[in-house]
């Protein structure tokens, strides 16, 4: 019921976008040094009582919020509260952001330089940035960027401070404090610095809660921070963080302000800076730390040409009209609002609820490249061991196909139409030259000579099948990144297909419950708000009705004449997961003892095996993100459990018939039993 | 006609009267029957185009207030050119013929009592002046009405109409002075017997003033500012006087848990109260005693304070009195902003050194009240003033689309008055207020008394408005405030009203952990379908943290929110007292529950 409000079912085709402009277009024409210098007038929020950093600072201190805090710690560790206060401070000096508006200039200047070097253009759509400069101007505002690269919180204030838009302060994770010079330079730039975990330490949380609200409120500037918490290596989004989001909308929830806007941010790369590096992150070569000198390596990426990013700032939702017959307000009329509480429930799962819906915003207005639809055709081909490759014309043809479905079912796509399909097959095909190969007019990804290019230093001859594997792997996953892009346009559709096929007959019931199983299996690793399983279902019975795919009776679900090689399609969309998931299941049931930390390891050492013997088909699913997704399903579910505490620590306690069943429900070889749908 | 208003003691609110005693039968003969007050004073533009306040009343009657047409023309773009008029007089044909019970009449005749069912008689005291009761006075409206009118004269007057009542099975409905904002005297429309409003307006004597105790004995029918000025006669006073006093009575303020505006010094009523005897279908409730305090169980005055007339009617009550004081003073100090104003009125409440009154307007209501400025007699005056507003925005860096002021009302003996003064300045100085003269403050108090003229001029353009008021705790003053006005402008906006509202407030009353606020919302209604209420602004108050009211009551108009308020046990125990009290609901306004 709840979550009616979070996805209203509404055809996609019908929904309207603006247009993007191209702001490196200006920043070809005229001087750097004169646009960095120039005069600077942001509209703020109305309401607004300027202050200074260290004012800020000492409000927090001072803030009746902190104060409790500080006497309770006090009390608890029996030291003094002058102490305690000290240590609050340290906090906050290491976490404050010390905005200056001469070294945004300095980035201003420097960015210019080297976006206009790596991209091809920048394209804003600026009635976004219109209703942003209202909403700055009304209410409190919350950015919130989708997270693909490093570049996105530069790229955001770079934006603002091009359109003269209030410049936001970024929560951060403290591992960029580690950059020496550039961690400061980023704190003069607006970031402020969090650590990754501070579970229970409560000034902790106090500090950085009061320093986050107080800024907040005053509408000092606007606030940004990552839903998803960290960079997607996979491109697809994250299942949201709470925490932050949680601490945003507590001042409108205890009437502190009269409403918050939250402004969905979605950033998309036609080519990511960081394509490779994920890919090897993935496959277990530890990310590098951040550091310094690691980013000036990073400068022969300079000499590349990574096409164009577009960034579309959405609508802004209000958070009272998020809350409005949701949250009951006057919880919070009986307890003093400076004393930390415990979100109620209902608090929880309307955070949760909003945080799903602000994801599915920023997805739904990622623009889509033709080059991820190649993506999607280039991966099962490959995974269909087609090793001769895929000829340019048949290419084009299942692009264009691929198209006109991913339009229908509400995609943002980018496809330039006054152009022929092949020549923009081909153009997309040479900005990701990396990847794939073309010989003879067939096109294939580039698998083999993979290995050679990079590890120069090395003779082939030396190169173990399991290097080789990984080396292709590193490909497979990159090409995968692109086709992720797209995943959220197809994945209600893909779920039903593939219930469909696994499901025993056309029942509608049947399917359903089918549906239910893969999609409660499924929401680690897509975007899918808990709860919502009727409307989701619903949603996919809608797209592949209208698009003549499926006839839907009271009773029956029927495929239509035309309707197969779309379900072929969907069902190929969904399949390296059903495997991957899968294959976990097999690897866990075949454990004795083992721990968190083991286990991706060991899993894939598993997967590599059976990979190299032929028994695994999908190559993805050597990604740690889907096996991470995929033990977190099954923790969620009971078939694994965590021992918390005590010598078994992090000792993973399994549930092998569970585990079985599970396994042969998702290979479709049970039906979707009743007694594992009522676990669910 | 009585002398008694000249005396320079005489209490704070007779100073803007010219005394009138309204316990009419008929009392629509000197009082409006479709707007507020009497009928000889009203806002008017007159030939020049000029705001002016007719009539002898008030202070202001008389006056031309060159400020206010432009105020109102560029607050709500009225325009003096579109005219709403409302309906002259009552057409009788539009007043349902009464349902009379017979029997009832027939017992009642022989009582003697007087009654009628006259139609002017009936709408008179069908409603009490909500926006939505006036508006569809003027527009001719007319819904359920009372069927009769009585007008007992004694309490034993009322005694014989409740046992006739329950006897009868006729609907009783108390009416007092009519000041209701609550839809509280509204008829129920789905009510199908005689209902009979017991209009207690001829009992209005004091019966006996004790000054060993500080006591005075009063029928519940008396208005309020015809009890202070006898009590004056005799040199004292009780020191209660809502907003309303000119016409409220002392049973509506037992009935509806009243509250005054010098409370610091003299309490509400549940202070001021030491008997009540209250007729109800069961007999007569009251005490044995008189003791000032007692420990018998739930005090059964608490039942009775805030019935609104479902129970039973006060007849007789015993106040405290207090000697009249000896000097009284007025004054205003101007904060550079709401906030430093709301500290202000906090850190005074905190060294509980409030003032008889003391009252925080917003930057909105300042400017009001600027505009309220009637002409000023000579050119030095408008020189002063100008250079009092050259000296606080300029000198003092006040934003004068920020500032706001607080008026104060002391009271007592010269000397610790003056003292009283001082410590209440010196705080303020501390939130960076600044004296701004005993004017301004007493300008402040007038209005209380002539906003409501106001809204009658106001009507006559298209503008519409409403007021509301609520308490909370002193950490949610400034939430409520601006989340209240901002909810208004939403609200107006959402539903289509083209100019922006003016949506203003002011802090009433200070209490040691919280205080009164009290809301204004008008606006521009052309083009609008239908009228918008206060429902909105309500729900937003409850959801920060503000109660249901602070002394409007509740009546039929915030029923809706009573469950949610006081708990559903809470409920099931008012509800049971009713249904022993009453169980044939003979007191059948339906309000409260």
């Amino acid at each position: 019921m709840a979550s009616k409000a979070v996805y209203s079912h509404r055809d996609p085709m019908l929904k309207k976008r603006d247009d993007f402009e191209d702001m490196l277009e200006e920043r070809r024409n005229s001087s750097d040094l004169r646009y960095a210098l120039k005069c600077y007038t942001p509209v703020l929020y109305k309401g607004l009582t300027p202050c200074k950093v260290s004012e800020l600072k000492q409000m927090v201190l001072q803030s009746d919020q902190l104060g409790y805090v500080i006497t309770q710690v006090s009390k608890e560790k029996g030291v003094t509260s002058d102490e305690v206060t000290g240590e609050a401070a340290a906090i906050l000096e290491e976490m404050a952001q010390r905005l200056q508006l001469s070294t945004v200039r300095f980035f201003a200047f420097t960015l210019s330089k080297v976006f206009k070097t790596l991209f091809r253009s920048i394209c804003i759509n600026e009635e976004g940035l219109q209703r942003l400069q209202q909403a700055i101007h009304n209410h409190p505002v919350v950015l919130l960027p989708s997270h693909r690269s490093y570049m996105d919180f530069l790229l955001m204030s770079y934006i603002l401070y091009t359109y003269d838009l209030a410049l936001p302060v970024i929560a951060a994770g403290m591992d960029f404090m580690g950059m020496k010079v550039v961690g400061e330079m980023l704190r003069m730039s607006g970031a402020f610095f969090i650590r990754r975990s501070f579970g229970g330490d409560k000034l902790y949380w106090a500090v950085f809660s009061e320093y986050v609200k107080i800024m907040l409120k005053n509408g000092y500037a606007p606030v940004e921070f990552f839903l998803e918490g960290t960079r997607s290596r996979t491109a697809k989004s994250l299942t949201p963080k709470l925490g932050l989001l949680n601490i945003v909308m507590d001042p409108f929830l205890k009437g502190e302000v009269f409403d918050i806007s939250l402004v969905p941010v979605s950033i998309s790369y036609e080519r990511t800076l960081e394509e490779a590096l994920y890919a090897r992150e993935l496959l277990g070569v530890p990310k590098p730390k951040e550091s310094t000198s690691g980013l000036f390596k990073a400068r022969k990426i300079l000499s590349e040409d990574y096409g164009s990013i577009h960034v579309y700032f959405g609508q802004p939702v209000s958070v009272r009209s998020l809350a409005e017959s949701r949250v009951n307000r006057s919880q919070f009329n009986l307890i003093p609002r400076h004393i930390p509480t415990r979100p109620s429930e209902e608090i929880l799962s309307f955070v949760n609820d909003s945080a799903y819906r602000l994801v599915r915003a920023q997805e739904e207005n990622m623009v889509l490249k033709p080059w991820v639809l190649l993506a999607f055709v280039l991966l099962q081909k490959q995974a269909a061991e087609e090793k001769q490759g895929t000829a340019l014309d048949e290419l084009t043809e299942q692009a264009v196909w691929l198209r006109d479905l991913s339009r229908q079912y509400g995609a943002f796509l980018h496809w330039p139409d006054h152009i022929p399909p092949s020549e923009v097959v081909s153009s997309s095909l040479s900005l990701h030259r990396g990847l794939v190969r073309i010989s003879e007019g067939r096109v294939q990804l580039a698998l083999e000579q993979v290995g050679g290019q990079q590890v120069p230093g090395e003779t082939r001859g030396a190169i173990t099948p399991e290097e080789e594997l990984l080396n292709k792997a590193v490909v497979i996953l990159s090409c995968a990144s692109y086709r992720n892009q797209a995943l959220n346009v197809f994945i209600r559709p893909a779920l039903l297909a593939s219930a469909i096929h696994t499901a025993a007959s056309n029942r509608k019931q049947e399917i359903y419950n089918s549906f239910s199983f893969l999609r409660n299996m499924f929401s680690n690793e897509f975007i899918l708000c808990p709860g919502a399983t009727v409307q989701d279902f619903e949603e996919a019975c809608y797209l592949l009705v209208k698009t003549g795919t499926l006839q839907i009776n009271q009773q029956e679900v029927l495929i239509t004449e035309r309707g197969h090689r779309t379900l072929a399609f969907l069902t190929s969309v969904l399949d390296p997961f059903l495997q991957g998931y899968q294959v976990v299941c097999r690897f866990l049931c075949e454990q004795d003892g083992l721990t968190e930390k083991q286990f991706i390891p060991a899993v894939r050492k598993f997967i590599i095996k059976h990979l190299l013997t032929g028994r695994l088909r999908y190559t993805e699913v050597l990604s740690s993100d889907l096996q991470k997704n995929a033990l977190a399903a099954l923790i969620r579910l009971g078939a694994v459990q965590k021992i918390k505490g005590g010598e078994e620590q992090g000792t993973l306690k399994l549930n092998k018939v569970m585990l079985n069943s599970l396994e042969d429900t998702l290979g479709g070889k049970l039906p979707t039993q009743k007694s594992v749908v009522a676990h669910l | 006609m009585c002398c008694l208003c000249n005396t320079k003691r005489a209490m704070c609110l007779l100073t803007f009267l010219t005394c009138t005693y309204i316990h009419f039968f008929h009392r629509q003969e000197i009082m409006k029957w479709n707007g507020w007050g009497y009928s000889d004073s009203k806002f008017l533009y007159n030939k020049k185009g000029q705001a002016e306040f007719t009539g002898k009343r008030y202070r202001l009657s008389g006056m031309i207030i060159p400020g206010l047409r432009e105020w109102m023309e560029s607050t709500f773009s009225a325009n003096l050119q579109h005219k709403t008029p409302a309906a002259p007089i009552l057409n009788s044909s539009a007043v349902q013929p009464p349902t009379l019970n017979e029997a009832f009449l027939k017992e009642l005749k022989s009582t003697g009592i007087p009654f009628s069912h006259d139609a002017e008689d009936r709408v008179f005291r069908s409603h009490g002046h909500c926006l939505h009761e006036i508006f569809a006075l003027r527009e001719g409206k007319i819904g359920r009405v009372p069927d009769l009118v009585v007008w007992p004269n004694c309490h034993n007057d009322v005694v014989k109409i409740v046992e006739l009542a329950c006897k009868h099975n006729v609907c009783l409905i108390p009416y007092g002075g009519g000041t209701s904002v609550s839809s509280a005297l509204e008829c129920p429309p789905e009510e199908t017997r005689s209902i009979v409003s017991l209009d207690t307006s001829q009992m209005n004597r004091i019966l006996w003033i004790d000054e060993k105790n500080l006591t005075a004995h009063v029928e519940a029918g008396i208005v309020g500012q015809d009890l202070e000025r006898l009590l004056n006669e005799s040199g004292y006073c009780t020191g209660h006087e809502p907003d309303s006093m000119e016409f409220s009575s002392l049973g509506g303020w037992v009935a509806t848990r009243a509250s005054g505006m010098k409370k610091n010094i003299y309490g509400n009523i549940e202070d001021l109260v030491v008997h009540i005897k209250m007729v109800t279908p069961r007999g007569v409730i009251e005490k044995s005693c008189q003791g000032p305090r007692m420990s018998t169980g739930p005090d059964v005055h608490h039942f009775i304070m805030g019935s609104e007339g479902t129970l039973g009617v006060v007849t007789e009550v015993t106040m405290k009195i207090r000697p009249m004081p000896e000097y009284q003073k007025y004054g205003s100090v101007v904060f550079p902003n709401f906030e430093m104003g709301v500290a202000c009125l906090r850190e005074v409440a905190r060294q509980r050194c409030a003032p008889a009154s003391i009252r925080l307007m917003d930057n909105e209501q300042f400017k009001f009240g600027h505009a309220l400025k009637p002409q000023v007699s000579s050119i030095f005056t408008s020189f002063l003033d100008g250079l009092k507003k050259f000296y606080i925005t300029k000198f003092k860096g006040f934003d004068p689309n920020r500032l706001c002021v607080a008026t104060l009302l002391f009271e007592g003996d010269r000397e610790k008055v003056l003292q009283h003064e001082k410590q209440v300045y010196d705080i303020a100085a501390k939130f960076g207020g600044l004296a701004a003269g005993e004017d301004n403050g007493q300008r402040g108090y007038m209005l209380t008394f002539v906003i409501a003229y106001l809204r009658d001029l106001g009507m006559d353009y298209y503008v519409i408005g409403e007021s509301f008021e609520t308490s909370m705790p002193w950490d949610r003053v400034l939430d409520i405030c601006r989340n209240v006005k901002a909810r208004i402008v939403r609200e107006c906006k959402d539903k289509g009203v083209q100019f922006p509202p003016l949506s203003t407030c002011r802090v009433t009353q200070t209490y040691d952990a919280g205080a009164c606020v009290y809301f204004y919302f008008a606006f521009n209604y052309r083009g609008l379908k239908q009228i918008a209420s206060d429902h909105a602004a309500r729900e937003e108050i409850l959801a920060n943290g503000g109660s249901l009211s602070h002394h409007h009551g509740v009546g039929k108009l915030r029923k809706e929110w009573m469950r949610e308020s006081i708990s559903s046990v809470g409920m099931g125990m008012l509800k049971s007292v009713k249904d022993y009290v009453d169980p044939n609901n003979i007191f059948g306004n339906r309000n409260l529950l």
